[in-house]
This record gives structure tokens, sequence and C-alpha cells, in this order.
């Protein structure tokens, strides 16, 4: 076939490509320009500047932040952490801007500074602290339930604590806090599964895929009242051992980026002083349960 | 759990029919920007130009040879941060399948173009017929029936890999699984909905290509 087409249109593409390629390098040469720009000035200065922030979030985690379809679009996503993204924003002066990610998107566009702030219901782990800054604590599970367990209601006697999983297939979420409780608090199990997304976890177990779900208790209570026919259940008497110093749901912020994680901090430590955040959660434990069938 | 999705389907009905719009959509845009650029690749490929048959080696070897979950994180990292202008996350996304789309798009026009029998070129050759009239009488007639069953092949797994955009919340049929398992927590019933959409979608192209197939033949 390379006989076919005749010289002259090659000649011609050949210079469009030329073109295209000398394009690209002008392109890209811009593009370090402004790079070098911005990088000028910290990331809370470019925030205020630019006049909005961008908060990144997996939306599927009730209380914390979920979906109620019948909104309108940018209205869509609700929970305790939009709320506080709101709150934040508006201490900022600047408008908010709501981008909704799977969970290890939203984990690579904090670690890549691709935006601001995830509020994702985080908590801290040690590897999350080397990629990204973390800020305070803004909720504590002090008085919520913690972490726990999610079985099938078949077990409910043999399964009673991480002791009981020897010969048993656990699921959690990948890059979770739930993760790393399984992989210290659990001293023996037969197979370690990791999902995407907690409620995939939760499938897991009730089709027979996996036995046990390490879960936020708070969340798999409103999956299991959603799911009566499911047969599933939260295991009542047993909580993951939380540190205390690395206690606490917090803020995912660019690594380096300490202005902009001082800032958040004064606005966290005005949220637990006024104590809005438990009542935000409250309010939508009690929207979610509205939305199921 | 036929009652289920019957519910499911009442209240969130809206969710679904927006997400089949969007992946309509998505995939309009894919087939055909990636059937543009697919056709220029396999044109620079074909060429006698070293330069070019070493660049889409690359650019075809590059992407076919890398999933296309890792391209579109690669696209939504990389690109908004390459471009001198504000690229939306969408953007990058469609760029991304477009992109991934052409280089298969590509191989099927290559082969296609190169599974016309050589004695054709040399008989029209013979006959005395030009370069460009070789190409555009002989050649382009045959590899164009070569081309267009597999091209349809490839346009509906394109559509089914618009999917993998909900990954990044794009608005389409995937997406709107998430979101209405995510306010339920009705994972099974609500994939079943989604998978007959996907069903009765790509069931309908398969049949227009088929038809298609067939009035291609009619004139063998």
């Amino acid at each position: 076939m390379k006989r076919v087409i005749g010289r002259k249109s090659y000649k011609r593409l050949v210079f469009i490509v030329l073109l295209f390629s000398l394009m690209a390098s002008f392109i890209t040469g811009c593009s370090s320009k402004d790079v070098e720009a911005s990088q000028a000035k910290n990331r809370l200065e470019a925030i205020l500047e630019r006049g909005y922030i961008e908060v990144v979030m997996e939306p599927y985690f009730a209380p914390f932040e979920f979906i109620d379809p019948s909104r309108d679009g940018g209205e869509q996503i609700v929970g305790a952490d939009v709320e506080l993204a709101k709150y934040i924003a508006e201490k900022l002066g600047v408008e908010l801007r709501l981008v909704p990610l799977e969970f290890s998107a939203v984990l690579s566009s904090i670690t890549e500074g691709k935006y601001d702030l995830a509020i994702s219901a985080l908590s801290y782990t040690p590897a999350r602290a080397e990629a990204m800054n973390m800020s305070k604590g803004y909720y504590f599970a002090e008085n919520n339930p913690g972490y726990g367990l999610l079985i099938r209601e078949e077990d409910k006697d043999i399964i009673k604590g991480p002791a009981d999983l020897v010969d048993r297939v656990i699921v959690a979420q990948s890059g979770s806090l739930q993760e790393l409780f399984v992989l210290e608090q659990v001293p023996a199990y037969k197979e370690f599964k990791r999902v995407s997304a907690t409620t995939d976890g939760f499938l897991m177990v009730q089709e027979g895929k996996a036995d046990v779900a390490a879960v936020s208790k708070s969340m798999a209570q409103l999956y299991v009242d959603a799911n009566p026919a499911a047969g599933l259940m939260v295991v009542e008497e047993f909580e993951f051992v939380v540190d205390k110093s690395t206690q606490g749901t917090r803020i995912g912020i660019p690594k380096g980026e300490d202005e902009l994680t001082e800032r958040i901090n004064e606005i966290i430590d005005e949220v637990l002083e006024r104590g809005i955040y438990e009542d935000w959660y409250r309010e939508y434990t009690e929207y979610a349960k509205t939305l199921g069938l | 759990m036929v009652s289920t999705i019957i519910k499911l389907w009442q209240k969130y009905d809206y969710v679904y029919i927006e997400g089949l719009l969007g992946t309509l959509w998505f995939s309009a845009i894919t087939v055909f920007a990636a059937t543009l650029l697919g056709t220029l690749i396999a044109v620079m490929k074909l060429s006698k130009i070293k330069v070019l048959d070493w660049f889409t080696n690359i650019y075809i070897g590059l992407l076919r040879g890398t999933p296309i979950l890792l391209q579109l994180y690669f696209f939504w990292l990389v690109l908004p941060k390459a471009l001198p202008f504000e690229l939306s996350d969408t953007a990058s996304i469609i760029i991304a399948l477009i992109v991934n789309a052409s280089s298969y798009v590509a191989e099927v026009i290559r082969a296609g173009i190169q599974a016309v029998d050589k004695g054709q070129i040399e008989a029209a050759k013979s006959l005395g017929m030009s370069n460009k009239n070789t190409f555009r009488r002989i050649v382009l007639p045959q590899a164009i029936k070569n081309i267009l069953p597999a091209l349809g092949n490839q346009y509906i797994s394109m559509i089914k890999q618009t999917s993998l955009a909900s990954v990044f919340f794009l608005q389409e049929l995937m997406t709107s699984y998430k979101t209405v398992q995510s306010a339920t927590f009705q994972a099974v019933p609500s994939l079943v909905i989604v998978g007959i959409i996907y069903l009765l979608l790509t069931s309908v192209l398969t049949k227009g290509l088929t038809l298609f197939e067939r009035r291609l033949q009619a004139n063998e």
C-alpha cells in the first residue's frame, strides 16, 4: 500500500505534523511559565485569589457524604462533610466547588495536588500523613459508634470479634483506616480482600463472597436497616481500638501547604468549639434514613 | 427482587435516563472523534516516511499496551497540568477515551487496507491507472468492506468503555448505578437495571450493524 499514496500529499502531511509539534512545544513552553508563576505563592493565597476552593470527596459514605438523587445536579451531594466544606468556604470567603470521585481518586488527587482539600471522612493513617498534610481531627467517634465488623446473621453466635476470623474471608475498603485495622488488629484470617467502595464490601458479605467486612459501624447500620432482607448485622460488642494520638476524622491537604493547613486547623477549632459538626452528623444520619425505598 | 427493581425504577428512573443520555453523548463524541483521529493515524502508519512510521508504532503500542483505566488516570492527572488553559475533568476523560479508541480504529483501518489483495493493485497499475485512481477506485471500496464491520464492533466496545468514566464521576450509566446504590443501599437491583439498559443499547446497535453488513454483502 505504501506506493499508492502520492508524494506530494506526504510533503503536505509532514508540514502539518511539523506545525503541530511546533505548536505543542509552544504550548508546553507557555504552561511551564504559568506553573512557575503560580508556584511563587502558596495554595491558600491562590485559593483566595481565584475566588473558589475545590473540595474532593467520595460521595458513597453516609452520613458523611452521600447523594440525594432527587436534588438538582450541583446540590445532589449532601452530608455532614458537605456542611463542613460549606463552612470552610464561607470562612475563607470563597465559592465552594465540590468534586465527587472514587475513593482512590480522592486520595491521589490530593497527593498530586490536583485539588485543594479532601473532606471525605478521612482518618489518620501513617501512609496518608506521609503523602499529604492532614488537618486536626474534626470528628471524634467517642460518643458514636466507631469501627467494627459486619457479618451475616447466621454467624451471630460464631463471630464475636477478630479472634474468631481464623478461617474467614475479610473485606475492607482499599486505602482506608479499616484496612489498617484488619492488618494490625486481626490476629489471623484466611484471606483479606480489598474493594474500592465500602458498599461493595457489604455486598460481598451479603452474597457470601466474604464473611466479614471491616466497617464504620454507623454506616454499616444504615445499610443493615435499609436492607432487612439481606440478613446482615453489625457485631454489637466489638469495636476496633483507635490510637488516641491518631484519632479523629481529618481533612487531607496537598503536601507542604502549611499555610492552608494552619488556616483549616483554625476553622476546625471553631467548629469543635461550637460543637456544630455533631449536629450535622445527627441531622444527616436521619436524612440518609429517608432515602431508602 | 423484581418488585425492588420496579420500585427502584419508579423512584429513580430519571437518574438512569440522565445516565443513559450521558453514555450516549460520550459515546457519540468518542466514536466520531476517534474515527477521525484513527484514520489520520492509519494514514500516517501506511506512509513511506520513516519518522511517521516510528511515531505511529509508539502511539499505537503505548495505547494498546496499557490498560484504559491507567490511561484515564494519567490523562486526568497530567493533561490539565501540561496544558496552558483550564481543562475540566470531563474534557480530560473524554480526550483519554478518544485517544485510546483512536489507536484501535487506526489498526482496524490499516489492517482493512492492507488486506486488499496485492494483485488488485498490480492489475490496476498494469492497466495504466494512476496511484491516486488505484487507491480511490480499487483499494478503498474493497478496504471499506473489510473495515466497516470491524469498526462497528469497535464502536460497541467504546460504548461499554465509557463506563470507566464513572471512576471520575462523569454523568453516565455506571455513575447512575452508583448514585442510586449509595442513596438506597440497593446494589444488585440497581445493577440489573443498568445492565438491561446497556443490553438494549448494544443489541439495537448490533442489529443495525448486522443489517448494514448484509447490505454490504448484497452487491457481491
